[in-house]
């Protein structure tokens, strides 16, 4: 009995401090006076959040659009790395401002929290051996594809392709490895992990070819509290002014382009997410 | 709070054709790898009861590795390490023909192999030597002494254990969905995976493996009568 009560008293504690700040005036006004805006980014997901093995800080594609945004807003960028699970208790808890950390839209997370445009364009891709009979997408109907168990992209594929065979795996490496043995067709997965898993093959690089169209597009945005709608208008502005002076672009082609290992192109500009 | 549970969502739409092709490629895989761990397992065990001190080291070798590595690594090794190590056109007619199937049931099959063949070494060895000694100076030469005089008595000393490994070899069938054979443990995950209905789903399959589990003991307890009264 007395844990119920503990928690109780908690949750009583938690709600009155959280409303406590939403009546503070709008978070807007608290990031300009602070001076920072502090936001939540990942230290495991190269491109878009690592830690740079030189200088030891957490650098990539989230954390620059961090900084693009601060500087629009006129404060500090303020870093503060997440755990991939925490990531959207820690915004709605009011530890951090934004979030960027690789946060994909869907119907169940947009109740939660508020989206940004989209500053990044997820596609899931199958690869394919090279050389080999599938030359497109639609080549691959009735072929087996590997997959990760229980992965999001496993309905996708099966919408634009009802008659693949689907051969999951326990995890990523296992899927692709399966593709490189040749003993699945194709592997589906997002394009920018595709190429990672392309360039560890080194010189075999080119044995394995990524097939256009992309079965499905999952839309990322920045990440904010519900109901602070002063601060997500600006957000967006910054976003929509990073588009037009071309700072989107290069960040992307700074972590993403042809120059990276991922060599990806842009295939989309910031705009709302189709919900 | 058993109102709660939903069945019918486990088999509703595709998920029963699912579950039965599940049921299916268990029973296969089963069937295979008894097949080669049964047969194996004879030769090995009469390689061992040969006394060739070349062959009893090699036996004990193959025995001690597949005892004492786990299952899932030799599952593992053979579907990932060793096509590898095989010519392309080799390669590409496996992968054509099942190869989740074929290697997962070599891995099972080598795997059990090593428990059937120890079964029966310990069965020929609680056949007092009197017996192995009297055929010989009868004038039965060694595999005609096997064959009919200790081996039958062996493998009605051997049958409960036996039994029991046919029944850890129907189980650990289950492993091979690591390497993305469709069998029955794959096939309940999918379906929780996509209704969420997680004590169902895996109810189902408790009831699957525990009915068929117990049939086997049965059949087991059943051959065992019936050897025990043919001895008499």
């Amino acid at each position: 009995m007395n844990r119920y009560t503990t928690s109780i008293a908690v949750a009583a504690f938690l709600a009155l401090t959280t409303g406590a700040s939403v009546a503070n005036a709008d978070q807007l006004a608290d990031i300009k006076t602070r001076g920072t805006l502090v936001c939540g980014v990942l230290s495991n997901g190269a491109p878009f959040g690592f830690q740079d093995p030189d200088s030891r800080e957490i650098v990539g594609y989230d954390v620059d659009f961090c900084k693009g945004v601060a500087k629009e807003l006129g404060v500090k960028p303020e870093l503060k790395v997440l755990s991939l699970d925490a990531r959207i208790p820690e915004l709605t808890q009011g530890r951090v401002d934004i979030l960027a950390a690789v946060l994909g839209y869907n119907p169940q997370r947009a109740q939660q929290i508020t989206f940004s445009d989209t500053y990044f364009v997820s596609n899931q891709v199958i690869a394919t051996s090279s050389g080999g009979a599938n030359k497109t997408l639609n080549d691959m109907a009735g072929k087996r594809v590997s997959t990760i168990k229980g992965s999001s992209n496993i309905p996708m594929v099966q919408r634009v392709l009802p008659t693949v065979q689907i051969v999951s795996y326990d995890d990523a490496p296992s899927a692709f490895m399966a593709l490189v043995q040749k003993k699945v067709d194709g592997y589906v997965l997002s394009e920018s992990l595709m190429h990672r898993f392309i360039d560890k093959l080194g010189a075999n690089a080119n044995t394995i070819t990524i097939l256009t169209p992309p079965v499905g597009r999952e839309y990322w945005g920045l990440g904010m509290k519900k109901d602070e709608p002063k601060l997500a208008e600006a957000v967006n502005n910054a976003l929509v002014k990073m588009q037009a002076s071309g700072e989107s672009q290069q960040i992307f082609d700074k972590w993403l382009g042809t120059a990276s290992p991922f060599k990806m192109k842009r295939d989309f500009t910031t705009a709302p997410i189709p919900g | 709070m058993f109102g709660r549970l939903d069945f019918s969502a486990v088999f509703a739409g595709p998920f029963a054709h699912l579950l039965l092709s599940g049921v299916i490629k268990t029973c296969e895989l089963t069937a295979a790898s008894w097949m080669l761990a049964v047969g194996l397992g004879v030769m090995l065990a009469v390689l061992r009861a040969s006394g060739i001190p070349v062959a009893t080291k090699v036996v004990a070798a193959f025995v001690a590795y597949h005892q004492n590595v786990p299952m899932l690594v030799q599952i593992l090794l053979w579907y990932f390490g060793v096509p590898t190590l095989l010519p392309d056109a080799a390669q590409s007619w496996v992968n054509a023909h099942d190869g989740e199937l074929i290697f997962a049931s070599i891995a099972i099959g080598l795997c059990m192999s090593a428990y059937f063949s120890e079964d029966l070494r310990s069965g020929l060895r609680s056949v007092h030597y009197g017996q192995q000694e009297a055929a010989r100076s009868l004038g039965l030469g060694f595999f005609a002494t096997l064959r009919y005089v200790t081996l039958p008595q062996a493998i009605r000393n051997a049958l409960p254990p036996f039994v029991n490994h046919t029944v850890l070899l129907f189980k650990n069938t289950s492993l091979a969905m690591t390497i993305g054979a469709a069998e029955m443990t794959y096939v309940v995950r999918e379906i929780e995976n996509e209704t969420f209905k997680t004590f169902e789903a895996y109810a189902v399959a408790t009831l699957f493996y525990l009915a068929v589990s117990l049939g086997l003991m049965g059949l087991g307890a059943l051959a065992g009568k019936r050897i025990q009264n043919q001895a008499r």
